[in-house]
């Protein structure tokens, strides 16, 4: 119990722990490209297939039953909704939150975290606060990128093989268009870069060892970051809708 | 005055250090004793670092400590300007030409400049990170500087290098080694020994003549 009452309030902590505005705002542009820009072709690649993918199932469920533009209300639903911020922030879990982790428990093996604290340079503030605001910043864009791209090819690969216009795809898309759904799949992507990248640097944190606990501290965040994205958008679900 | 009063810590049922009391106030003093013997536990102790199960630790208002890591803690993705003026930049109110003439002075005393150093902090051997890591700690001008184990696993030369480094910046402080060729380098005249938790006085007249 004390340990998840200190999981939760950590990030809190962390940002509200004193420090110089300045280099939090440099190491935040640093650690923003690292996230956001550095994640890019990745994200576009899985938002190509998450598009295809679903483009393909949504027109073998609906094919002959339903009017066309319900291929584009059901894959832009999907997508927007839920599978953009959970793959975006699962994804983004395994490139970065791994590497907060593994990151800050290297640097407190080498006494690195204890040569900020001597120095009186708050750790918080020096390495989580600025990752926790860039996974802020960075994950909602990277959702939207991935949405588009989803979008994008799903309505090409429909007008291609399944002679679905892509007027009409979209027509399905936008008609129709409740800002809440939009909504939601930002909120999400918030809620979720916020505890993900505090499970990153918590872990990281608690690292006591050596080379094996960075190792372990590495798949902890990985896993209990999965966890958690599941476990929140299930309550952005029953919130929402 | 750093004031170490009957300091007491165990870890995993072994007493490491037994109501240890030391006081440091213009010299440097040397902590002498074999590996494991708790003179790292005692340093972080004094730094904050650990809490003692027991005891107190009382340094005088307006007095500050650096201190010099056994494997020295630089910042592998910083290069070694950086590693030196962090202190600075993170918490003095200082401008950054005041910044780079207090690094100029530090690299000066520790005698490297040029290309050096824009090396990154993972390129340098380990005697080079030992003195990156003194102008680290010196940087911030302390009142005293506590040096783990400072000359370990180095050659001859860096060794000598290293020891005139801590002669000459003359700070008071606390040095703990296994090394007493390291003491006996540096100067120091006041010698306590750490030996099965207990701290005693082993010399106040140096080693020269031993």
């Amino acid at each position: 119990m004390a340990k998840l009452i200190e999981f939760l309030t950590f990030p809190f902590k962390s940002l509200f722990s004193a420090g110089k505005g300045y280099k939090t705002y440099e190491r935040f542009i640093e650690h923003s490209y690292d996230i956001g820009v550095n994640s890019l072709p990745l994200i576009i690649v899985v938002g190509f297939f998450v598009g295809l993918v679903t483009t393909v199932q949504s027109f073998y469920q609906i094919s002959n039953m339903l009017p066309k533009y319900f291929l584009g209300l059901t894959v832009g639903r999907m997508i927007m909704i839920e599978l953009g911020p959970v793959l975006t922030a699962l994804v983004i879990t395994g490139r970065c939150v791994s590497a907060i982790a593994a990151e800050i428990g290297t640097m407190k093996t080498s006494e690195q975290i204890d040569a900020l604290r001597v120095m009186k340079v708050s750790p918080e503030s020096y390495l989580v606060k600025p990752r926790i605001l860039a996974m802020l910043l960075s994950l909602p864009l990277l959702n939207a990128i991935m949405i588009t791209a989803s979008l994008l090819i799903g309505a090409i690969f429909a007008q291609v093989f399944f002679q679905v216009n892509t007027d009409i795809f979209f027509y399905g898309i936008t008609h129709p268009f409740y800002p809440r759904e939009f909504l939601v799949s930002f909120v999400k992507s918030i809620f979720f870069a916020f505890w993900i990248s505090s499970a990153g640097a918590y872990f990281g944190f608690n690292v006591a060892g050596g080379a094996r606990e960075v190792g372990r501290a590495a798949t902890k965040a990985v896993v209990v970051s999965s966890v958690l994205i599941l476990i929140l958008d299930f309550v952005a679900a029953i919130i929402f809708f | 005055m750093i004031k170490v009063i009957n300091i007491s810590k165990t870890f995993d049922g072994i007493k490491i250090l037994d109501d240890i009391s030391i006081e440091v106030s213009g010299e440097l003093v040397a902590i002498l004793g074999p590996t494991g013997e708790g003179k790292t536990v005692l340093l972080k102790i004094i730094t904050g670092l650990l809490k003692p199960d027991s005891g107190k630790v009382f340094i005088d208002q307006g007095e500050t400590l650096g201190y010099v890591f056994q494997h020295s803690a630089l910042f592998d993705s910083l290069t070694v300007e950086e590693n030196i003026r962090l202190p600075l930049e993170e918490c003095s109110c200082l401008k950054e030409k005041e910044i780079r003439e207090r690094v100029k002075i530090v690299t000066n005393m520790l005698d490297i400049e040029g290309s050096f150093l824009k090396r990154n902090a993972t390129k340098l051997s380990g005697g080079e990170r030992k003195i990156v890591a003194i102008g680290r700690a010196i940087i911030n001008d302390p009142t005293y500087l506590l040096y783990d184990e400072p000359t370990t696993g180095l050659d001859q030369v860096t060794h000598d290098r290293i020891c005139d480094i801590i002669r000459n910046l003359n700070k008071p402080g606390i040095v703990v080694t296994h090394n007493m060729d390291t003491i006996k380098k540096i100067g120091i005249n006041i010698i306590y020994s750490l030996k099965s938790g207990r701290l005693s006085l082993y010399s106040n007249h140096g080693l020269t003549k031993e």
